[in-house]
């Protein structure tokens, strides 16, 4: 049963069949096979959709992010951070950094993040002697922390199908998102050192007030989300729907540049963004479930955990049982580092990450990451794990984007990206191994 | 014609039901928060919605070919290798969609006496939607299938 059920998942995603429908044949087939009646294909993708009440934020977190981005919202982020660090050698790649974060603050994912920053900043970077492929680079690069900044969407779905708090594992993807932005800058900064650049003159006061006060309510938005969240105000989904409305009264009266008109096109694609993900979803809980019924999480479990056993068990007797115990779960993590560098190289974030949470929910119970702010860390890692994928070559869904807006071909992209790439993975590694990173901000909340 | 009667009808659906599904959940805060008091039935009513939006936009998703896909051999085929690749591809999708319609039309029969407990409605409002969804899918994917076949039949001929 299992082999039907993984065979035919592998050779319909190969065939090219949209992944929630390869979930849903292989799991009929898997099902028909041991002679379950197939009905709990209608039951479960329903039921499942119809149960995951923190999955609302999805839809209304892109909305605002649709909303708020309609009218120059990344190009009011980029003057703000230009005008206070845009005058120093480092500046634009900085600048192209640190508005990526803050559009991610806003939008819940990278594609989007990378063409709004991306489209703006690589022709600016461009005039003043930055490299094409450089800048495309970054932008893609730094548009991935989108994705971990909340509100983020990849988080989102994380905690409402691995039943983890989604307040707490959006405060704890803050200091990762903000340690890849510095590790970018630091290999830009690297980087650019026999590059021929022109620097921007300083900001003067008056530029630096009326840039703070042109992107302040986006700002102001991020600071309600977070500050919401963080104090037990709001549940993620209450803080989703505030920012909408907020996105509404900013947008039509305070900015003015929405018009009624401009609704219906914004929530039709913000309802498709959504959809894609949440079929997905209903098919992918199918897919669990019947994952589960063939055992395969309990049987990856129990191998890993022998694998591990019997490898430091060369050890034994040398190191001390605490000691033993560590260098387990570390190997553990390991070998699970390197599975979901592969899977998130390939196969887009959303599918790879419904794919992997049914099979690594029991290793972190099994390595003792299964409560608490232990299984927000484990979350967070690995969400940020399978982020690297989006900028892989050849096949990072980031990247072609980043490649699009910038017109420059990934594989003339590749020797920057793969730079990049070696501090990301760096920065992965700390996110593993120091649970500090991640659970440091959450301890504080109520 | 039927087909932009279709496409404008989900469409409009689709921008009604998140319009909808926002104005709820908004209101439920506005009342938990100023008022003092919780819509009781908001929370189920908003969740019925979304499973409404996911089965009628999934329609749409064909349509637009927004599904999520692993398309890295698809990128490597050329002329006839990649025109029966893609035929082959609709007809599953056909199938799976006729598999899922099937046992959605069954499960729904079958749940139709059990009751939502806020909305007090039965609980086939919220599962018909996936039957009535497959129906817009089959739609989509068959008239893409015989698009595609037709295409492959002018392209073997040249």
């Amino acid at each position: 049963m299992i082999i039907i059920l993984l065979v035919s998942f592998f050779v319909l995603l190969l065939l090219g069949v949209p992944i929630a429908f390869c979930m849903l044949i292989s799991s009929f087939l898997a099902l028909l096979f041991i002679g379950v009646d197939p009905i709990m294909v209608g039951l479960e993708t329903v039921r499942s959709l119809a149960s995951f009440y923190t999955f609302l934020a999805v839809p209304f977190f892109i909305l605002a992010g649709e909303l708020m981005s309609k009218g120059g919202l990344s190009e009011r982020l980029i003057q703000l951070v230009k005008s206070f660090i845009g005058h120093y050698r480092i500046g634009l790649p900085g600048v192209m950094t640190v508005s990526s974060q803050l559009f991610g603050a806003v939008s819940g994912a990278s594609a989007a993040t990378c063409a709004a920053v991306g489209g703006v900043m690589i022709s600016a970077m461009e005039k003043d002697g930055f490299k094409r492929p450089f800048s495309t680079a970054l932008a893609a690069c730094s548009g991935t922390t989108g994705a971990l900044i909340p509100p983020s969407i990849v988080l989102l779905i994380y905690g409402t199908v691995a039943n983890v708090s989604i307040e707490q594992l959006f405060i704890a993807g803050i200091l990762p998102g903000i340690l890849v932005g510095i590790g970018l800058i630091t290999v830009s900064w690297l980087m650019i050192r026999n590059m021929n650049i022109k620097t921007e003159p300083k900001a003067g006061f008056s530029e630096i007030r009326k840039s703070v006060y042109n992107s302040l309510f986006a700002i102001l938005m991020g600071v309600i989300i977070l500050g919401g969240i963080m104090g037990g105000i709001f549940t993620a989904t209450e803080a989703s729907a505030v920012a909408v409305i907020y996105a509404v009264i900013v947008g039509f009266f305070i900015h003015r540049e929405l018009a009624l008109r401009d609704l219906p096109s914004i929530l039709l694609s913000s309802a498709k963004i959504t959809v894609a993900l949440s079929f997905l979803i209903a098919c992918a809980s199918l897919f669990a479930w019947t994952l589960s019924i063939g055992n395969v999480p309990e049987i990856v479990t129990t191998n890993l955990v022998a694998f591990s056993e019997s490898t430091v068990g060369s050890l034994e007797g040398q190191l001390s049982p605490e000691t033993l115990e560590l260098l387990r779960k570390v190997l553990i993590l390991f070998i699970l580092n390197i599975s979901l560098l592969l899977i998130g190289m390939f196969i887009d974030i959303a599918p790879a990450l419904l794919i992997v949470i049914p099979v690594v929910l029991p290793v972190s119970e099994a390595i003792g990451m299964g409560e608490g702010l232990a299984a927000v860390h484990f979350g967070v890692l690995v969400v940020s794990n399978l982020i690297i994928g989006l900028v892989t070559p050849p096949v990072g869904s980031t990247l072609f984007v980043a490649s699009a807006v910038g017109k420059v071909d990934i594989l003339q992209m590749t020797p920057a990206v793969l730079r990049f790439l070696t501090v990301m993975i760096i920065i992965q590694l700390m996110i593993t191994y120091i649970p500090f990173i991640t659970t440091f901000l959450p301890s504080f909340m109520g | 014609m039927l087909r932009k009667v279709i496409d404008k009808t989900l469409d409009i659906s689709l921008i009604i039901i998140l319009a909808a599904m926002t104005g709820i959940v908004a209101a439920n805060v506005f009342c938990r928060f100023i008022l003092g008091f919780s819509i009781y039935w908001g929370d189920e009513l908003a969740q019925t919605l979304m499973v409404w939006l996911t089965f009628l936009g999934a329609a749409v998703a064909i349509r637009d070919g927004s599904h999520y896909t692993f398309s890295y051999l698809a990128n490597k085929l050329k002329g006839r290798a990649l025109r029966v690749y893609i035929v082959t591809c609709d007809l599953l999708v056909v199938v799976s969609i006729l598999i899922l319609g099937y046992y959605s039309l069954r499960i729904t029969q079958g749940i139709a006496n059990w009751i939502l407990p806020a909305l007090e409605i039965s609980r086939a409002w919220v599962y018909v939607s996936a039957p009535l969804g497959c129906l817009f899918m089959l739609y989509y994917s068959i008239s893409q299938l015989l698009k595609n076949v037709d295409q492959s039949h002018k392209g073997a001929n040249q």
